[in-house]
């Protein structure tokens, strides 16, 4: 698939959206509290992501480098986040979903380095951040987010 | 990818905007403004009456007067305004730039980033280029100094293709160094500067007469130069008007800052980086639809770089999404003119009649949604030689033409060899060939792995030959353009 810098970044948004609606449905269908709060974190995480793509987008428009991006739909790792969650809500299909997430945001750097070296360093950040949360998960300890975000030890 | 909303569906009348008034024309002469995405008029530019320019021009002359008296740190302000309000609406101007032009939206955005860059460089430049210079003792207790001071009246003359950023190459400088500014936006492309001027004029609240606006074609720019009050003219545009320009500048003893139409080579070596070269050369050759002057024209893989890159090249452009610009997927937008759309189908033509193989045909190519648009597909030829109209001629427009070379020097010697020297650009892994190529080339503006290389603002604007006219550049150096120096020698006894 071809993108031009603004659709990668605006596609990034709407499927960013389309997790959060994931873990907001799962919130609802879970009667785990801890688990219902964690993913209200998470929730809340994906929305200072999104601003902070929002963000990027407004001061990176540079016309040296506005060339056609190639990559996969990004739709792509959302179905595999829908089919992960259609088994059930457990901490086991988050993690698979997070993990879906940090595939895609890889995908993502390889697709806009050469481009937007700002939108990769975000999209690093996000990886790094995700990555914690993902090692958090992997102990099964649904420790809050803020914490892991903060940790030396995790990622 | 949903269209993102226009800002309105149609824009009047325009009005002049002369001693900080908005004022109807009484001109009978209108122009049609287009969409060319959807060939819709969406607007009337006026072309001014000689007496309308002349009130415009007096008017920055009384300005000028307290203008040039108003403290550096305050005339800052008004720029720090100018860029705050400019912040705030980029979005807006940046979709009018689409609906007039024709553009994407990231080419529009990168061309309001890149104006509100220049009002940032001007602000520094306020500070410290117009400083002047001191040695004390040149000779016993004799001081020389040298002191800066603004000219008065300038003339803007601004092109279609960037009608939101040229005119802020010259614009903020002038009025940092303490200069007032007559403005003649193009009339192809006027929307857009127009809606700047109504934001400077709620939001920022310039004096009155310190920016003035007028529009129309040869008539109302030869008045510009020639008023008694200009002491010259900051033009971006075609050769053929620049050269007037300049001979017009040199009889009337005026100043003159012309730049001019481009032939762009980008010369591929077998060393380069084949696939990061090749998707880079398509926002060279086909962003901004080719309506450029940084855009490269013609293509010159050196030995087998041809057999590795210009498959690659091709694939790429063939597939180059066009659309309206309010799309974010769309990656070219239409000609902004219907006379720019002949003007390319007919070189279209001259290229095939000369003989070089067409290999990728852009003439018959539309959007079923815009069917009255000004298209123009990509297109690329091979087989092109060094002397073909297609290879000299500057054309404008979406359309790559492909000259094999054996060495750097036959490519160099090639893109030497037209009369224009705007840019050029080498693709390659090794250092000692870009330099040797950054030192036998002769443009202003040079892209080593760079397609489009587009000076920032805190850099001057080159160009060379018949690119450009004059001696000093745009962007900052225009601080030279628009001051004069004076040099006091003293003695206290």
């Amino acid at each position: 698939m071809r993108y031009t810098l603004s659709s990668l970044l605006s596609k990034l948004i709407s499927v960013e959206e389309e997790f959060k609606n994931l873990y907001l449905k799962a919130i609802e269908e879970t009667d785990d509290h801890h688990l219902k709060s964690f993913l209200n974190e998470l929730v809340s995480d994906i929305d200072k992501r999104i601003e902070e793509i929002n963000g990027v987008k407004d001061f990176i428009v540079i016309e040296m480098t506005l060339e056609p991006i190639i990559g996969p739909d990004l739709i792509e790792y959302l179905d595999k986040a829908k089919a992960a969650l259609s088994k059930g809500i457990s901490l086991q299909r988050i993690k698979d979903v997070e993990e879906i997430r940090i595939e895609m945001y890889r995908r993502i750097i390889d697709m806009v380095s050469n481009i937007s070296p700002e939108a990769a360093d975000i999209i690093s950040e996000f990886i790094e951040k995700s990555k914690k949360v993902f090692e958090a998960l992997k102990i099964n300890d649904l420790i809050p987010i803020s914490f892991i975000y903060n940790s030396r030890v995790l990622g | 990818m949903a269209l993102l909303p226009e800002v309105q569906s149609q824009y009047g009348r325009l009005p002049l905007y002369i001693d900080g008034k908005f004022v109807e024309s009484e001109t009978d002469e209108w122009l049609a403004v287009m969409n060319p995405a959807k060939g819709k008029k969406i607007a009337e530019v006026p072309f001014a009456t000689i007496e309308e320019v002349d009130k415009a021009i007096e008017s920055a002359a009384r300005a000028f007067e307290r203008w040039r008296e108003t403290p550096v740190p305050t005339r800052v302000q008004y720029l720090f305004r100018m860029k705050e309000a400019m912040e705030r609406h980029k979005e807006e101007l940046a979709r009018l730039v689409v609906q007039n032009h024709g553009k994407t939206i990231d080419e529009a955005r990168g061309e309001v980033r890149r104006a509100i860059e220049n009002i940032e460089t001007a602000m520094g430049v306020a500070y410290i280029l117009q400083k002047g210079e001191q040695l004390d003792d040149i000779a016993r207790g004799i001081d020389e100094y040298l002191i800066r001071e603004p000219l008065g009246v300038a003339g803007i003359i601004s092109p279609f293709n960037f009608p939101v950023m040229v005119p802020f190459w010259f614009m903020p400088y002038a009025l940092a160094v303490g200069d007032t500014v007559v403005i003649k936006p193009s009339e192809i492309t006027p929307v857009p500067f127009h809606w700047v001027m109504k934001i400077l004029h709620e939001e920022v609240k310039l004096p009155p007469g310190v920016v003035n606006v007028i529009y129309g074609r040869a008539k109302q720019g030869a008045r510009l130069l020639e008023h008694k009050d200009i002491f010259g003219i900051a033009f971006v545009g075609s050769t053929k008007v620049a050269k007037i320009l300049y001979e017009e500048a040199g009889k009337l003893g005026k100043r003159a800052l012309l730049q001019a139409s481009a032939k762009n080579y980008a010369i591929v070596m077998p060393d380069a980086k084949m696939d990061l070269t090749a998707t880079n050369l398509i926002s060279s050759f086909f962003g901004n639809t080719g309506q450029r002057c940084l855009a490269n024209a013609v293509l010159v893989p050196v030995g087998e770089a041809y057999e590795k890159l210009v498959p690659k090249f091709i694939d790429l452009a063939s597939k180059i999404r066009m659309g309206y610009g309010l799309d974010e997927d769309t990656e070219m937008g239409p000609m902004t003119t219907k006379q720019g759309k002949d003007r390319v189908l007919h070189y279209i033509e001259k290229g095939i009649e000369e003989g070089a193989k067409l290999v990728l045909d852009g003439r018959n190519k539309s959007v079923p949604e815009y069917p009255d648009g000004y298209w123009v597909g990509p297109t690329i030829f091979e087989d092109v030689t060094p002397d073909m109209t297609i290879a000299q001629e500057e054309i404008f427009g979406p359309v790559a033409s492909i000259i094999r070379a054996e060495s750097l020097d036959e490519a160099i010697e090639m893109a030497n060899s037209t009369r224009y020297g705007n840019a050029s650009s080498i693709f390659t892994s090794d250092g000692r060939t870009a330099r040797e190529f950054r030192r036998k080339i002769k443009v202003g503006n040079i892209g080593i792995n760079i397609g489009i290389a587009a000076p920032m603002a805190f850099f001057p604007f080159g160009g060379m030959k018949e690119s450009f006219f004059g001696v000093i550049h745009g962007q900052i150096d225009s601080v030279d353009f628009f001051t004069d120096k004076k040099i006091v020698i003293v003695r206290w006894w």
